[in-house]
């Protein structure tokens, strides 16, 4: 019986080396991650990446904002209303300490005032009623500073800003509203605001309309017929005068008590309803996403290897949906920046002494009439809107081209 | 088609239905009704009034009430200015409204297939670079932007037009313009990207082989297939033209019936409010009803569902 072969590899010495080479070779080659190919094509397109910029800048000015020398937004100056742009002349500065801005704004208890309320037949009597106290590092704030009731992290950002650059403050270098407000100043704090909002709704549209859509995708026939159907309905109505008449409604007294009760504030149902209009697209986007990936070959691999439910969730339907939500998500929050711009300037929206800038371009609009012509008042608002909008667009274009497969060797 | 024209119509009345009785018990719980003017009232004239809006009756009572009389297409009375019906604001208004969107919306389509179109055929030169970058400008600019800075420049700058009213042809050119502007950016985009799919088709060669004029090419051939997004796009076009005519009334001091609706909005008059948001679901709802069918008659492959 001849002696059984020894080890294979020594018995192919030369096929073993070129294995090796190959291993050796391959160690170096890395697969591109989807994400990573969309990034590399993103950034040869200079718009997109140009507006990608100044995103980013724009976002971290907005976090940031309390710490750049600005004029407080809401302190009124009579004397210095309606001043055009100042770049030599000495402007108001700030005039604070950083230990006069409170560190902490202590928590007062509720005091029992009466007032004076009607029954309901009509007859005037008195209630005790339950109402915050003045609180005077509060009062300090909106009328030493001009500033808000700031949350614990701005007020940070404040005390520093003071410790840095004591009480300068930059020339009022986009003018002065019609109060005498810096209107810089005032561009700055609406962005904060003008941001929040959209990114809220935008994440409230994202999460009703990913879940309606994956949803009628995964179920399909009956029920996913059905679903869409509501979704071609809903198309046709609309929305923005429904939500302007509900806001409209729910700004009663009444509502107000009982939604603030629950936590409730104004801001936050203008947000919801913002968000609830944007996520008929998205559904729509998602469903015809998971529809056709419900099918693929490589999902019915996975599934045939093994793979459980939750896996195949986790490794290949949501990787693959993410670059179509994120290319919508960039696309629609334009739209709700615009939807947010277009109610506070017709005067349904965010409401003073709150800044937005739909808000300041309709104060500016009321500033130019054929008496006054502060010019600026429009043009600084507007520009900061049209170019975030216009920025927007444009990464939102990009990352569609940069993320569609059906470019990718191009 | 039958089915379809049914079906369309049994789903504008669910809709009209669901918006009225979900706003009629919002605005039942509200106070803001007629009565909470400075003045007191004298027990008559309330009782006057409840009876006026039916308000000594039950609540069941009042919702069919309401729901008949807004079946016989009577809207009520304004709640703050009580001595109008919601059909006089909408027969004062409606009329300049529709003027002004009709106008806005031909202006954006002739005006945006035209500019598709040139765009198209210089594709890739300076022409056609510079109205694509004009175009996303149009898009990006809201339009109560566009409308303030019309104002400031042609009206208090250059004094070419008249910065605000309703009535002669010069007071309808700036509004016109800038309730169209976003919409003909968007159908000159949309024109010039189908244009191209078009134009590298081989029904075009075989045109151009047989040789027909260049005019006639574009205008009969590339353009018949190049128009079937456009047609789509005028649903959601005619909606936001809807829409923008709320700041653009306003901005220009047109008497229409966004300026109503927003005046409505603003001193809580409920009654005219629903009145104009059933009547704007309507005008939109018949707007996509029309633009689909038109969509199957230009496209003979499409099924309507």
């Amino acid at each position: 019986m001849p002696e059984p072969s020894p080890s294979l590899p020594s018995a192919q010495p030369r096929e073993l080396e070129r294995y090796a080479a190959l291993l050796r070779e391959t160690e170096h080659v890395r697969g591109k991650s989807p994400a990573r190919i969309a990034w590399q094509r993103l950034r040869k397109r200079w718009p997109a990446m140009i507006s990608l910029a100044f995103l980013v800048v724009l976002a971290l000015l907005a976090i940031f904002t309390p710490l750049l020398p600005l004029q407080a937004p809401r302190a009124v100056e009579m004397p210095r209303a309606s001043l055009p742009p100042e770049v030599w002349n000495e402007a108001g500065s700030l005039g604070a300490k950083s230990d006069a801005i409170p560190s902490e704004i202590p928590v007062l208890d509720k005091i029992s005032v009466k007032v004076k309320q009607e029954d309901d037949d009509g007859n005037v009597i008195e209630v005790s009623k339950e109402v915050d106290p003045p609180n005077p590092a509060i009062e300090q704030l909106q009328t030493g500073f001009g500033y808000d009731e700031l949350d614990f992290f701005t007020r940070w950002l404040l005390r520093c800003r003071v410790h840095l650059f004591g009480s300068y403050a930059w020339n009022s270098w986009c003018g002065t509203d019609h109060l005498g407000r810096d209107l810089m100043s005032r561009i700055f704090w609406g962005a904060r605001l003008s941001i929040a909002a959209a990114l809220v709704a935008t994440f409230v549209s994202l999460v009703v309309g990913v879940l309606y859509g994956a949803v009628a995708g995964y179920l399909g026939g009956r029920i996913d017929n059905a679903m869409m159907r509501l979704v071609d309905v809903l198309y046709a109505i609309p929305f923005v005068f429904i939500v302007i008449f509900l806001m409209t409604l729910l700004e009663n007294k009444q509502y107000q008590e009982t939604l603030a009760a629950i936590g409730i504030n104004r801001m936050v149902i203008f947000f919801l309803m913002i968000g609830a209009l944007f996520w008929l697209t998205m559904s729509r986007v998602v469903r015809g996403q998971v529809l056709a990936l419900k099918h693929q070959q490589f999902v019915e691999a996975a599934r045939s290897l093994g793979a459980g439910n939750w896996w195949i969730i986790r490794k290949h339907l949501i990787p693959n949906l993410l670059s179509i939500v994120i290319v919508y998500l960039t696309l629609t929050i334009p739209n709700v920046m615009l939807i947010e711009a277009f109610l506070s300037f017709l005067g349904l929206g965010v409401k003073a002494p709150d800044v937005s800038w739909g808000l300041l371009a309709n104060e500016g609009r009321q500033a130019i009439t054929p008496v006054i012509f502060h010019w600026w008042q429009v043009v600084f608002p507007g520009a900061a809107i049209a170019l975030t909008l216009y920025s927007l667009n444009f990464l939102g274009d990009g990352l569609r081209d940069a993320m569609d497969p059906r470019l990718r060797n191009r | 088609m039958m089915r379809f024209v049914v079906r369309r119509a049994v789903w504008l009345v669910l809709t009209l239905w669901m918006v009225f009785t979900i706003s009629f018990f919002l605005m039942r719980n509200t106070k803001g009704g007629p009565f909470d003017g400075e003045r007191t009232l004298t027990p008559a004239a309330k009782k006057v009034l409840e009876a006026r809006y039916h308000l000594d009756k039950s609540l069941g009572e009042q919702y069919w009430l309401a729901i008949a009389s807004y079946l016989r297409g009577d809207l009520g009375y304004s709640i703050k200015m009580p001595d109008l019906r919601v059909s006089y604001f909408i027969r004062e208004g409606l009329p300049i409204s529709a003027a002004l969107g009709c106008l806005s919306l031909a202006i954006a389509i002739v005006v945006g297939v035209t500019i598709g179109v040139i765009a198209a055929l210089r594709r890739g030169g300076i022409v056609d670079t510079s109205l694509m970058a004009l175009a996303t400008i149009g898009i990006a600019v809201p339009n109560f932007i566009l409308a303030s800075l019309a104002v400031l420049l042609f009206a208090f700058t250059l004094h070419w037009f008249p910065p605000a009213g309703w009535g002669t042809p010069e007071q309808l050119i700036l509004p016109v313009c800038c309730l169209a502007a976003p919409y003909t950016a968007y159908i000159a985009r949309l024109t010039r990207t189908s244009m191209l799919e078009v134009l590298g088709q081989d029904y075009l060669r075989t045109a151009m082989a047989k040789g027909l004029s260049p005019s006639r090419i574009v205008i009969r051939h590339a353009l018949r297939g190049a128009l079937l997004p456009v047609v789509t796009y005028l649903g959601p076009a005619a909606a936001g033209i809807l829409t923008g005519s709320l700041v653009i009334e306003q901005t220009f001091g047109i008497p229409g019936l966004g300026t109503h609706f927003v005046q409505a909005a603003l001193t809580y008059d409920y009654t005219l409010c629903m009145g104009l948001v059933l009547l704007y679901t309507l005008i939109l709802y018949t707007l996509n009803f029309l633009v689909d069918l038109s969509y199957s008659w230009l496209d003979p492959r499409v099924k309507l569902e």
